[in-house]
């Protein structure tokens, strides 16, 4: 941890800004083992190692701007760079998160060496193929039909094959940006909190991509024959899906990055005199928690926590409420 | 000062204790946490009898061998209640490395080849180095040897090459070290175990406990390997030796083979055997107990009826196709024994007052007759524990085994052939005016087809089409060079180092 702070205008304005390591050892982990070796459960080791490096800048604001005016800000910037060191005692294990249905058993996410923990494996599509000669030019691909998608040849060697998946998305932010900003005039007091992430990519895995199930209203700007769309999210429609279009791909990864105005507050203090012989302060305000979410994410919530293998998979958890709260705070 | 001294002397004994103990390992003796420890196995006979029982309970994992199998093949659609059943793949041959199912019969298999080796290992001395002799030790290997044959029969046939170990049981520090053995490797161990089981094993049709591998189920599965490995001299040689014993008979109604009344009958070679004795419940782990989840899945939804209506409602899973039904000739009995039409049933027995649920997905209206859940024949978590065995090898497919050896054997014998043929047909028909009289190609074409008519619905058609080169032309979405095998689990690779099949 290295870091400074400045303060100037008679510490209205103060700067802080930190370069953090911290490193988490010996997560637990159930030893992955290959099935060969039979059935009996290895215990729990501690055996993930991870580490977190970014900077962390908090540049604050304060000022008694007139008699009765005062206001108040915090901006805090951080980046996170999270990195796996170690797996097992000889650090090569990969391992993988559990497996969930959407129409085919899918595992998404990995624990690797060198890696963000729990980063999102799969393939990475190309959009769809138009017709048949598109499919015959591609890289091998059994059973593909014009409307299918096209995926890449990660290790160029003629053939989609399951050797060709790499990573398609982190669930972790690049940066988050934190901003507490409070007012005050005479007895009213106004104060609001906003949060916001970039980069963090959530994977779709809410999506029932079965023949009978309910579909999502994208699935109307479907591939209806050539040209119509090229968008891999958006292949053909059909019972019989050959080509395997719901296998884990970067189709059902998003950018979730959001704002998110999380905490709206507005009180009043009532005047000293009238209340002093009951209470030593009274104040009655009103609150809005999780107000409003700015995002592209075309999900329920883009932030959405969990454990390593959890975290960004987004299986249509409840979303964090917006609530509305009035409330009293008395001092006696 | 007196507290002083105090400190000192704790500081040295401190450093005298900490100095003793500053060596590089810490010497530890399980039996000082542990009442049991491994030096506490296999010390009397009861003790390696025991053992041996648990190297056949793996054999009660494998339910979904047979729904993989039949649904995989041109027999039977995966049905259940939509799409969403994990069978479906298998239907639509658009299965991946990350399977549950996959993984579970390779989870099984190289668990009872563990415990088949861990046997192997301390047959001579148990662990704590002392020899434990008793009659019927060298037979009581023979099943365990012809265990662990059939596990890696069941492996090579879904997943070709595989890792192959037998002087020891595997552990955590083996993990690094694992290779995929070419698939001639295996065969070759898998032919070694078969034979020393045929040796050790006593002659009858059934031993006294129903269920162990006697030497004629070793015989008929040698027989059906070496098919595999289109070593048709040997296999004719092994499978004739089967037939000539008398020891088995073929039942006249092919359906009473399948009820509960016609477990290990005179038919039978060898069963999997499924008992309710400890009724098992965990949802997690669907196929880890004593009985099978397989007619539960075979079941006719919501099947409802009098008191006197002797079948059981279960999940519309694993559907023969119209196609399979219409396979069969007029007067073939199997028919009836293998597909079960309930709308049929129901309008021949109004009195059984029948109602049910038409099959949600991929209704064929057809059921799976030989492994149809009837009522009573499971208990605790129901859909668990049915205790309806596995017909593994039936004598039926003992005949069209020897069949085809004889058929395509260096020096064929087509006369023999047909004759075993025909016994296959004529229990069918109830008499002999349905028998073949073909030869050579079209004698072989005509055993092939009757291995589908008379084995349909027990989980080996795919094999046999893909075996016979037939499963391209027969399965829609069927890809020469990668269906041929099934992905291995996508674990072994990642975790295990081991290469994935081609083209998965």
């Amino acid at each position: 941890m290295l870091g400074f702070d400045i303060s100037a205008f008679n510490n209205k304005l103060s700067l802080s800004a930190d370069y953090y390591v911290k490193r988490t050892n010996g997560q637990l982990f159930l030893p992955v083992l290959p099935w060969v070796i039979g059935q009996i459960e290895p215990p729990a080791a501690n055996l993930g190692d991870t580490r977190s490096n970014g900077i962390d800048l908090t540049l604050t604001y304060n000022d008694q701007l007139s008699k009765n005016f005062k206001f108040g800000s915090i901006l805090t910037f951080t980046t996170v760079n999270n990195k796996v060191l170690r797996t097992d005692a000889n650090g090569a294990a990969k391992i993988l998160g559990p497996s969930f249905y959407i129409g085919q058993s899918q595992s998404v996410t990995v624990y690797e060496k060198g890696q963000s923990p729990g980063y999102f494996y799969g393939y990475v599509t190309q959009g769809l193929f138009q017709n048949d000669a598109e499919i015959a030019a591609a890289p091998t691909q059994p059973n593909a039909v014009p409307g299918d998608i096209r995926y890449k040849d990660i290790n160029g060697d003629g053939a989609i094959t399951s050797a060709d998946q790499t990573k398609i998305g982190d669930p972790f932010a690049d940066f988050t940006v934190g901003w507490n900003l409070t007012m005050s005039f005479k007895n009213i007091d106004f104060s609001a909190f906003t949060y916001a992430s970039y980069g963090n990519d959530m994977y779709r895995a809410y999506e029932r991509n079965g023949p009978y199930t309910n579909k999502f209203r994208r699935v109307l700007g479907r591939w209806t024959g050539e040209g119509s769309t090229n968008d891999a999210t958006t292949p053909r429609y059909t019972f019989n899906d050959l080509n395997n279009n719901n296998r884990v791909s970067d189709r059902f990864v998003e950018d979730a990055s959001f704002i998110k105005i999380k905490d709206i507050q507005l009180g009043y203090t009532l005047p000293a005199s009238l209340i002093k012989r009951v209470f030593k302060s009274m104040r009655i305000y009103g609150q809005v928690r999780n107000a409003f979410t700015f995002t592209k994410y075309s999900g329920f919530d883009p932030e959405l926590g969990g454990g390593i293998f959890e975290t960004g998979i987004d299986k249509g958890a409840f979303p964090q409420a917006r609530t509305y709260a009035i409330g009293l705070d008395f001092k006696f | 000062m007196q507290n002083k001294i105090y400190i000192k002397i704790v500081a040295t004994l401190f450093l005298t204790a900490s100095l003793a103990s500053c060596k590089k390992w810490v010497e530890y003796e399980p039996k000082d946490d542990y009442t049991v420890t491994n030096l506490d196995y296999l010390k009397s006979e009861t003790d390696y009898r025991t053992m041996a029982v648990s190297v056949y309970t793996p054999l009660q994992w494998l339910n979904e061998t047979v729904t993989i199998n039949d649904i995989a093949s041109d027999n039977a659609v995966s049905g259940g209640q939509d799409d969403q059943e994990p069978q479906n793949v298998f239907d639509n041959m658009n299965f991946e490395p990350v399977n549950n199912l996959l993984a579970d019969q390779w989870k099984a298999c190289f668990e009872g080849i563990n415990r088949a080796n861990y046997l192997h290992q301390f047959k001579d001395a148990n662990p704590g180095g002392t020899a434990v002799d008793f009659a019927g030790k060298e037979s009581l290997y023979g099943e365990i040897y012809f265990l662990r044959a059939y596990y890696y029969f069941t492996l090579v046939r879904l997943f070709g090459d595989v890792p192959l170990f037998v002087d020891r049981r595997l552990g955590p520090t083996d993990a690094g070290s694992l290779t995929r053995a070419p698939k001639a490797e295996v065969y070759a161990q898998i032919e070694a175990d078969l034979n020393t089981a045929i040796a050790a094993l006593p002659a009858v049709a059934q031993q006294v406990d129903k269920g162990r591998a006697t030497k004629y189920a070793a015989q008929a599965l040698l027989g059906k390997v070496l098919i595999y490995e289109e070593k048709f001299t040997e296999a004719a040689a092994v499978l004739d030796a089967v037939i000539t014993s008398n020891a088995f008979t073929l039942v006249p109604d092919m359906r009473s083979i399948f009820l509960s009344a016609g477990e290990n009958g005179p038919e039978s070679v060898f069963e999997i055997q499924f008992s309710n004795g400890t009724p098992y419940y965990n949802w997690g782990a669907p196929t880890r107990g004593q009985g099978s989840i397989h007619p539960q899945q075979c079941g006719v939804r919501g099947m409802n009826g009098s008191a006197a209506m002797p079948y059981a409602p279960g999940w519309s899973l694993d559907l023969p196709t119209q196609e399979l039904a219409n396979a069969y000739e007029a007067g073939d009995q199997r028919k009836a024994a293998t597909i079960f039409d309930v709308e049929a049933y129901k309008n021949a027995n109004p009195g059984l007052m029948i109602t049910y649920q038409v099959a949600p997905y991929k209704n064929t209206g057809l059921y799976s007759h030989k492994y149809q859940p009837m009522k009573g024949e499971t208990s605790g978590q129901i859909e668990f524990n049915w205790t309806n065995n596995f017909r593994t090898i039936r004598y039926a497919e003992v005949y069209l085994l020897a069949a085809e050896a004889f058929n395509r054997a260096a020096a064929p014998n087509d006369a023999k052939a047909r004759t075993y043929l025909n016994e296959v047909r004529a229990r069918a028909f109830g008499n002999h005016s349905h028998d073949i009289n073909a030869s050579g190609t079209a004698l072989k074409d005509a055993i092939w087809k009757e291995r589908r008519l008379e084995l349909a619905m027990e989980g080996d058609r795919y094999f046999d089409l893909v075996r016979t080169g037939q499963a391209a032309a027969k399965i829609t979405g069927f890809q020469t060079g990668k269906h041929e095998v099934f992905p291995i689990p996508q674990n072994e690779v990642i975790v295990g180092g081991l290469p994935q099949n081609p083209n998965y």
